[in-house]
């Protein structure tokens, strides 16, 4: 199994830019409506705000650097496109934009796969040579089996776990039921769990963080 | 309920009370049924969770919001002039049929109007009409390449001529060109798009086509008979946009990555990426090279299936070309005959025309125009309106709110409010409020509120007040208020109020006080570090130390150290060391005498004039 860690650096900049949270709601509400109205001040602060974690659940599902760049900036791009589309719903232009991502991010995949031999999703490498070494060998490990989930199971992974996500705006970007969310996440957490093993007595892994 | 939905419920209310900050045994507490089951799954989250958070690279973080805002402003630039170019075509042929009936009218008025001339009047406004109902956007013939040659020769084949010709560096390549480059020889190819490609000794390409429409979308097609080749290929953000490179064997295609191509003699192709995605064609099969992968493909077969490369071949580093000399971007090898980047990291408008092999690098939110057209750089950082035009091949970095212009060969700086203009062989430099100008072979270099002007051989320098010009063989300096002036063999220097002239051979100082001025006109040195003046004019020096004004218009020197003046005019000295004159007019010295005498010291004949209290020789 190759080592996926060269691509995860600790978050010691994570949104640094962005002066608003993603939580800080009625601010969001505020710069979506500016944006709706042709701002490109306040898109740029939504850019902000957005980029590192639409950058990450992308690379999560493309596993790699310059195709989830690419593939990032397109959505902002289409973004900026609809957002008129959410005027005075600014506080669903989260799951919105991680819709936009989710859509993006498999069409670009539905593209490839139709005039390439390689099987993408077999692809579990995080193609990023250039970037420093950061995590241990448990959580390289771990990385890797998330990156070989089933497609549905790594994205719920993904948002649940990584960006912290609620089932509720999970269900609303995959377009499915909470329902199918919890089976998926229950799906994916068992997967693992038999991969990479573990336990709360003599644990291999030093967890300190609670989730989400 | 299923078993399953049951414990997939069961943990999510537990991931739920975790999320509130509940440890995992009070979550599993609440949840005894399926605590066996549940627990391990919580650790397995709970340790997904505490994974590090990806981040973007500092590179794409720096870059990517101002292409983004740029494109969102050309998105709306783009809709704003489709909205408006709708209401003028109507009106447009409005006035056109108002038009046509006028002039029928004239015509029909005015029998006498021969007919043909009617006719071609009409011809002319249907074709004016049909190129108004057919005007779409259509794409455009981008301009060539640009051919850098790295070292040895480059043979160049342009299909108009047909006959082969020795490429020069900097050459602009068009669609038809052959380049192939001796078996000693490297060369570079810099596309408008920034893209470039690294030819290798004894490689035969021929550029196919060069396109761009609307500067959006990009088409570069190459064919390359044989030998190696290194393509660094530029983001394409359009997907229209496409960068491929034929081989007698496959065809690779990309939008945005580095690969080798490498044809031996038989035609067999070998495909290696380095970064990105390479989409390798080879008898209607297509496969896709991720980076660290080769594929290979034999005359009339399709590609094998991409291998991990054990030992990656690395992409040469171009080194710089050493006759270009310049002291701007030879100095990295991978911006020197620069790839040719056009980076508007920025809000604003810019224009690149960009036909050389330099960097453009523009972060602004104003309106840059940067004109590249022989190998420099150009960078560009303000918010306001910058013009950076690089002629040569040094460095013009503007930093400032005016213009920077470098056509010499070596580097235009403004930092300041002023221009930099380097037209000769030193550097013009702008620090400060005026110009930093260099016209001849020294430098000139404002850093004051003057002009720093070199018209000659040495430097022109302001850093106070005035100007600093060199039109001589020596420097002209400005270190205080007046100007430093060298229009001889010598120094002009104003360290004071006033001016220092060299129109002579020696050296016109000014460090005085006063507004009295140090000026060479002769063979000595003119010199003010008092209140008056300092001039030769003669073959000896002038001083001014005093309050008065001293004097050489002869073969002496004429010294003022006192209030009085001191002046040769004849071939002894005259100095003034107290409060009266020292004249030597004659062959001796004329002295006035120290400190307590009142009077005058005059030589005027071929003894020695001396003044005492109110005393008087001749």
């Amino acid at each position: 199994m190759k080592a996926v860690c060269n691509i995860f650096r600790k978050g010691k900049k994570s949104q640094k830019n962005a002066a608003v949270r993603t939580d800080n709601l009625p601010e969001i509400t505020k710069l979506v409506d500016k944006a709706a109205h042709g701002d490109f001040e306040a898109f740029g602060q939504l850019y902000d705000i957005y980029l590192d974690r639409i950058y990450r659940y992308v690379l999560y599902q493309v596993k790699d650097r310059m195709t989830a760049e690419d593939i990032t900036e397109e959505v902002f791009i289409k973004a900026w496109k609809g957002i008129v589309s959410c005027k005075g719903k600014g506080q669903t232009f989260s799951s919105w934009i991680y819709r936009i991502a989710h859509n993006h991010t498999i069409n670009t995949f539905r593209d490839v796969r139709k005039y390439t031999s390689i099987e993408m999703e077999n692809i579990t490498e995080f193609n990023s040579p250039d970037l420093e070494f950061e995590m241990t060998l448990e959580q390289q490990e771990l990385l890797d089996a998330v990156a070989e989930l089933p497609e549905n199971q790594g994205q719920v992974i993904t948002l649940k776990f990584i960006e912290g996500l609620e089932n509720r705006e999970i269900a609303k970007i995959m377009g499915k039921s909470e329902g199918a969310i919890r089976i998926l996440q229950l799906r994916a957490l068992t997967t693992l769990r038999q991969k990479i093993g573990g336990g709360k007595n003599g644990t291999r892994y030093a967890v300190s963080q609670s989730v989400g | 309920m299923e078993p399953d939905t049951q414990l997939a419920k069961a943990l999510d209310e537990c991931l739920a009370r975790m999320r509130e900050g509940k440890s995992v045994d009070i979550c599993l507490a609440a949840n005894t049924e399926m605590h066996e089951q549940v627990e391990p799954l919580l650790y397995t989250g709970q340790f997904i969770a505490s994974l590090p958070k990806v981040e973007p690279s500092e590179e794409y973080r720096r870059t990517a919001k101002g292409r983004l805002m740029a494109r969102l402003h050309e998105e709306a630039n783009q809709a704003k002039h489709a909205r408006a170019a709708a209401k003028p075509a109507v009106s447009l042929l409005d006035d056109i049929t108002i038009n046509i009936h006028q002039l029928w009218q004239t015509i029909a008025g005015a029998r006498r109007v021969a007919l043909p001339v009617a006719l071609g009047l009409i011809l002319i406004i249907v074709s004016t009409i049909s190129a108004i109902n057919f005007l779409s956007p259509s794409p455009t013939l981008a301009d060539g390449c640009t051919l850098s040659i790295i070292n040895g020769t480059v043979e160049i084949q342009a299909p108009a001529v047909g006959d082969k010709l020795q490429g020069t560096d900097g050459m602009t390549l068009n669609v038809g060109t052959r380049v192939k480059t001796a078996l000693d020889s490297t060369a570079l190819l810099t596309f408008f798009d920034g893209s470039t490609l690294i030819v290798e000794p004894g490689t035969e390409i021929e550029i196919q086509q060069l396109q761009s429409s609307d500067k959006k979308s990009v088409t570069i097609v190459l064919k390359q008979w044989m030998g190696r080749t290194w393509s660094h290929v530029v983001k394409m953000l359009d997907k229209g946009s496409r960068y491929e490179i034929e081989t007698p064997s496959a065809v690779a295609l990309v939008r945005g990555t580095r690969f080798l191509v490498d044809v031996n003699e038989e035609g067999k192709t070998r495909e290696q990426t380095t970064e990105g995605l390479v989409s390798v064609t080879a008898q209607g099969e297509e496969v896709f090279v991720p980076a660290g992968q080769i594929t290979i493909i034999e005359p009339g077969t399709t590609p094998s299936e991409p291998t991990i490369t054990v030992n990656p071949e690395k992409e040469p580093q171009v080194q710089a070309n050493q006759k270009q000399g310049d002291n701007g971007i030879n100095q990295n090898a991978s911006s020197v005959l620069g790839q040719g980047n056009n980076q508007n990291i920025g809000q604003g408008n810019y224009n690149p025309a960009y036909s050389g092999h330099g960097n453009d690098d523009i972060l602004s939110n104003g309106n840059d125009n940067t004109s590249n057209e022989v190998p420099g750089n150009d960078n560009s950082q303000d918010n306001s309106a910058d013009n950076s035009q690089s002629n040569s091949h040094g460095n013009d970095q503007n930093h400032g709110n005016g213009g920077g212009q470098v056509k010499g060969s070596d580097n235009g700086q403004n930092q300041g409010s002023g221009n930099n203009n380097d037209n000769g062989q030193g550097n013009g430099s702008d620090k400060g409020q005026g110009n930093g100008s260099d016209n001849g072979n020294g430098n000139g270099n404002d850093n004051g509120q003057g002009n720093g002007n070199d018209n000659g051989q040495g430097n022109g320098n302001d850093n106070g007040q005035g100007n600093g010009s060199d039109n001589g063989q020596g420097n002209g300096s400005d270190n205080g208020q007046g100007n430093g002036s060298d229009n001889g063999q010598g120094n002009g220097s104003d360290n004071g109020q006033g001016n220092g002239s060299d129109n002579g051979q020696g050296n016109g100082n000014d460090n005085g006080q006063s507004q009295g001025n140090g000026s060479d006109n002769g063979q000595g040195n003119g010199s003010d570090n008092g209140q008056g003046n300092g001039s030769d004019n003669g073959q000896g020096n002038g001083s001014d130390n005093g309050q008065g004004n001293s004097s050489d218009n002869g073969q002496g020197n004429g010294s003022d150290n006192g209030q009085g003046n001191g002046s040769d005019n004849g071939q002894g000295n005259g100095s003034d060391n107290g409060q009266g004159n020292g004249n030597d007019n004659g062959q001796g010295n004329g002295s006035q005498g120290n400190g307590s005498g009142q009077g005058n010291g005059n030589d005027n004949g071929n003894g020695q004039g001396q003044s005492g209290t109110k005393d008087k020789k001749n």
